[in-house]
């Protein structure tokens, strides 16, 4: 569908990017969200690792 | 009826942003934000003042005044505990901010990063200051929020949300900026990489707090000041586009694009921050200078405190879009950092400060009603959000107080190097105000700062500067001393430089004796020879400046100038055409260029030129005059006319201009009426020109008058005086102030003057003056020698030697006097060694 690819294409990524910080304190509340999620992830896959 | 007042203003300043980076990135599509602004909107350049400091400048924006009244002068000031130094405070501001009177008029301001701001001010609103974005720990530590950061208390909590460390720039953020960062790892460990990296973390943290205060608060004024293109551009403009040879090719491939990135980086901010705002709020885009981007960026930085402001240009930018602002684009003309307050409060229907240095930029309204004023805001008392007095302090009064304490062993000693390195920066602070006021006109209170600090502290910028200002208001004997006392300190320092660099000794900032621009003193004594009429000298001077500083455009002017005098027109076209590459809107080159065209009979081109100077500054006389002469030739004598009278309405004694404007109304327009009330004036105020040398007795002025008759120049002498300071010193001049008649009588003849009577001469005539100058000891040696006198060997006769200054300056003080004047000062020694020459130009001089 074309919807969701239009999503697909704007996922955020923990990476960031320069629009997402021109977005101001928007883009960087949901960005840091992002960074979160995946450290949480991260640790999540290293204790289960363990 | 008046333009309704504007409900809310979004004012942001993108710190040296630039038209000749701007336009071509508009042009090619990569600020299309700024570009639907500019549509909607007035956009225009924005003049910088000198020096192009920012913390000055910013705080001229917020205040519309210059900086002795602001009280901002520089980037740091005094601790007032005597602990030494710290980046300058908002409690030096001595005046009321735009925020401030906003305050007192009951409406509320965001204020985010302004330079200074620091500590926040209790105002209406929320006050985020500049050391908000500032990272003072590293990302794994608590980054504590420093104390004033954050107005008022209740939001310091939730403005550290917004905060973005450099810590957390990713790869992914950087590569916009420095592309090469993907696979060159040895690149991301770069310290410029790094500061790249900083910039862009500090500008997020200045954008996320000023979206977060406009999407939860309420406000009628927000002002959010971003110092990142400047950042972008002092890190790397030398890598900008084109490449130059002289640029490292390495780092020119991997660092091309960080001031583009920079710049389509804040249109993407622009863009969200647009999003944010009503139909009923007016954006204003400012910059406080520009940045040379082109041909004119320096290759390397002086290395003294300020000197990376050799970069900036003295043009920033300004957009205006909103309600009641003009639509379609219009291009605004000559607008000033210091208009911005004053148009500020026209906006919000407020009066202007009649105080207040700038002026309301009416040509950006769409209706043009008259503003309102009233007598200064500094005079009204009440609440105006601003800190508590006991806060509001001079820190460099402060820490004399403190220095005082510490005398009478209240406190401890506070350390010499301390104390030192405070003397240093208090002057170097006086130093930019000084330049501020010669900037502004303000010649006489540059002087008086200048003279005591370059006298207390031998730094030949300080000294350079003072020359200047003596030459502007015309203390050309003064100027010339000082060019003189500059030179024999500048040997010296060469010779210390020599030890210091054999020694390795690193040069301290505040003592380094660079200037800001390569050759000033250069400069200054080409001007001053151009300004005492020796052209021929004043030349190869200002080439050589030139050849080491190609961007300074009044070298440019003054060089075509000198090329017009010697009617070298094709010579004088290309300075001007030099000129206007480095500002294309500089009204002396278009005037110079009009009439190198004018006087080649390129008539067409001269008025065109002639017009575009008006167009810039209307309130050049000269201009108008030479328009006059412009159209009279090509027989358009309706608009001569009208020139010619422009002309006398702005200086109403120019009697070249009436003596044109009798000439059109006898034969070309005939008006009787007009034609007798130009005579009348001429009668009346000008009874001719008068030929006029002065010197001290002992001077040589007797030797360079005999030279002068034998080359057949009137001169009124004594043929049957004794001796040849009898010859030319007719006591008739001594009775000057009693009797003048028989100055009418001598016509073109060149009559000597003592100069203790100079002062005595009567005003409404034009003089031409010849000065005569010579070694004091000398002087003094054969006045005494006259007296019958023995002068012992290496002494000098201290009476004589304050009598002799004292006259010298009372020829200054006249020169200072005369509106219509023509000087030519002559160093005796010169015309010892040259006098075929000199007395040639003499000659030429008296024409």
């Amino acid at each position: 569908m074309k919807a969701s690819k239009t999503e697909e294409e704007f996922k955020l990524t923990a990476q960031g990017s320069i629009g997402i910080l021109a977005l101001g304190s928007v883009g960087i509340r949901k960005w840091r969200e992002v960074v979160k999620e995946k450290q949480k992830s991260k640790e999540v896959k290293s204790k289960k690792d363990e | 009826m008046s333009n309704p007042p504007t409900k809310k203003i979004l004012l942001i300043g993108w710190d040296a942003a630039d038209w000749k980076v701007i336009d071509p990135l508009i042009a090619q599509g990569k600020m299309p934000a700024l570009k639907s602004l500019i549509q909607r909107g007035v956009y225009g350049k924005l003049q910088t003042l000198d020096p192009p400091l920012s913390p000055m400048l910013w705080t001229s924006i917020a205040t519309g005044f210059r900086a002795d009244k602001h009280g901002i002068g520089g980037f740091i000031e005094p601790n007032p505990d005597g602990t030494g130094l710290r980046p300058v405070t908002s409690t030096s501001r001595k005046v009321k901010a735009i925020w401030n009177i906003l305050h007192h008029e009951g409406k509320k301001s965001n204020i985010v990063g302004w330079w200074p701001s620091n500590p926040a001010e209790p105002i209406n609103g929320v006050m985020v200051s500049n050391l908000y974005q500032v990272a003072n720990a590293k990302i794994e530590e608590e980054w504590v929020m420093s104390k004033g950061t954050v107005h008022p208390d209740s939001m310091i909590d939730e403005m550290k949300e917004w905060r973005v460390h450099p810590g957390e720039i990713t790869l992914a953020m950087t590569i916009p900026f420095i592309p090469n960062l993907i696979d060159d790892l040895e690149l991301r460990k770069e310290k410029r990489t790094a500061g790249v990296v900083k910039v862009i973390a500090n500008a997020a943290s200045i954008h996320a707090a000023s979206t977060h205060l406009m999407e939860n608060t309420e406000w009628d004024f927000m002002a959010v000041y971003h110092d990142a293109i400047d950042h972008f551009s002092h890190l790397s403009m030398k890598f900008h586009p084109p490449y130059r040879p002289e640029i490292d090719s390495k780092d020119y491939e991997n660092y091309n694009g960080v001031v583009e990135a920079g710049y389509r980086f804040h249109d993407m901010m622009l863009e969200r921050t647009l999003e944010l705002i009503d139909d009923n709020t007016t954006v204003i885009i400012i910059s406080d200078h520009g940045f040379h981007s082109d041909h004119q960026r320096p290759l390397s930085i002086p290395n003294e405190p300020s000197g990376p402001a050799i970069e900036h240009s003295p043009y920033g930018v300004m957009i205006m879009a909103g309600p009641g602002i003009k639509k379609g684009g219009e291009r605004i003309s000559g607008a000033s950092v210091l208009d911005i307050t004053p148009t500020l409060l026209a906006l919000f229907g407020l009066p202007v400060g009649n105080d207040m240095e700038g002026r309301v930029l009416q040509a950006v309204f769409e209706k043009n009603d008259a503003p309102q004023y009233i007598e200064s805001w500094e005079k009204i008392a009440g609440d105006f959000g601003m800190h508590p007095s006991d806060l509001q302090e001079d820190p460099w009064e402060a820490m004399q107080a403190l220095q005082q304490l510490v005398e009478l062993g209240y406190i401890d000693e506070i350390g010499d190097d301390k104390l030192l390195a405070v003397d240093k920066a208090k002057r170097e602070n006086q130093y930019y105000v000084a330049r501020n006021l010669i900037n502004g006109g303000k010649i006489e209170k540059a002087i008086e700062i200048l003279e005591i600090i370059f006298a207390e502290s031998k730094i030949l910028r300080y000294g350079q500067r003072l020359a200047f200002a003596y030459l502007t208001v015309n203390k050309l004997i003064k100027c010339q001393e000082l060019i003189d006392e500059l030179r024999e300190e500048e040997k010296k320092i060469f010779i210390t430089r020599k030890k210091e660099i054999l020694e390795k000794n690193p040069a301290d900032p505040f003592g380094n004796q660079e200037m800001e621009e390569p050759m000033y003193l250069e400069f200054v004594e080409g001007l001053l020879n151009l300004q005492i009429n020796k052209p021929r000298k004043a030349l190869p001077i200002l080439e050589r400046v030139q050849k080491k500083n190609p961007n300074n455009i009044q070298v440019a002017v003054n060089i075509g100038k000198i090329h017009n005098v010697h009617k070298n027109y094709q010579a004088a076209e290309k300075q001007f055409i030099k000129a206007l590459a480095i500002d294309d809107r500089n009204p002396r080159a278009h005037h110079g260029l009009g009439i190198a065209f004018l006087r080649s009979n390129k008539i067409e081109l001269a008025i065109d030129e002639f017009l575009l100077a008006i167009e810039e500054n209307f309130f050049m006389p000269n201009v108008h005059y030479h328009l006059g002469e412009a159209f009279f030739k090509a027989e358009y004598y309706q608009q001569a006319l009208e020139a010619f009278e422009v002309a006398v309405r702005l200086s109403p004694g120019m009697t070249k201009a009436h003596k044109w404007l009798v000439e059109i109304y006898s034969k070309h327009i005939v008006n009787d009426t007009a034609k007798a009330e130009h005579e009348l004036f001429l009668k009346d105020n000008i009874k001719g020109e008068l030929n006029i040398i002065t010197g001290l007795i002992g001077s040589g002025f007797e030797e360079i008058l005999e030279e002068l008759v034998n080359n057949g120049i009137g001169v009124e002498r004594n043929n049957s005086a004794k001796n040849l300071w009898d010859k030319f010193l007719l006591p008739k001049t001594k009775k000057i102030h009693l009797e003048s008649d028989w100055l009418k009588e001598i016509g073109s003849n060149l009559l000597y003057v003592q100069p203790q009577f100079l002062s005595f001469l009567p005003p409404n005539f034009n003089y031409k003056l010849i000065v005569v100058k010579r070694d004091m000891k000398e002087v003094i040696e054969i006045e005494l020698k006259i007296m019958g006198k023995r002068i012992k060997k290496e002494t000098l006769p201290l009476v004589h030697f304050h009598k002799n200054e004292k006259n010298l300056f009372k020829i200054d003080s006249w020169i200072e006097s005369q509106p219509n004047i023509e000087i030519s000062i002559n160093d005796f020694a010169e015309f010892n060694s040259n006098s075929k020459e000199q007395i040639d130009q003499l000659i030429n001089f008296l024409g």
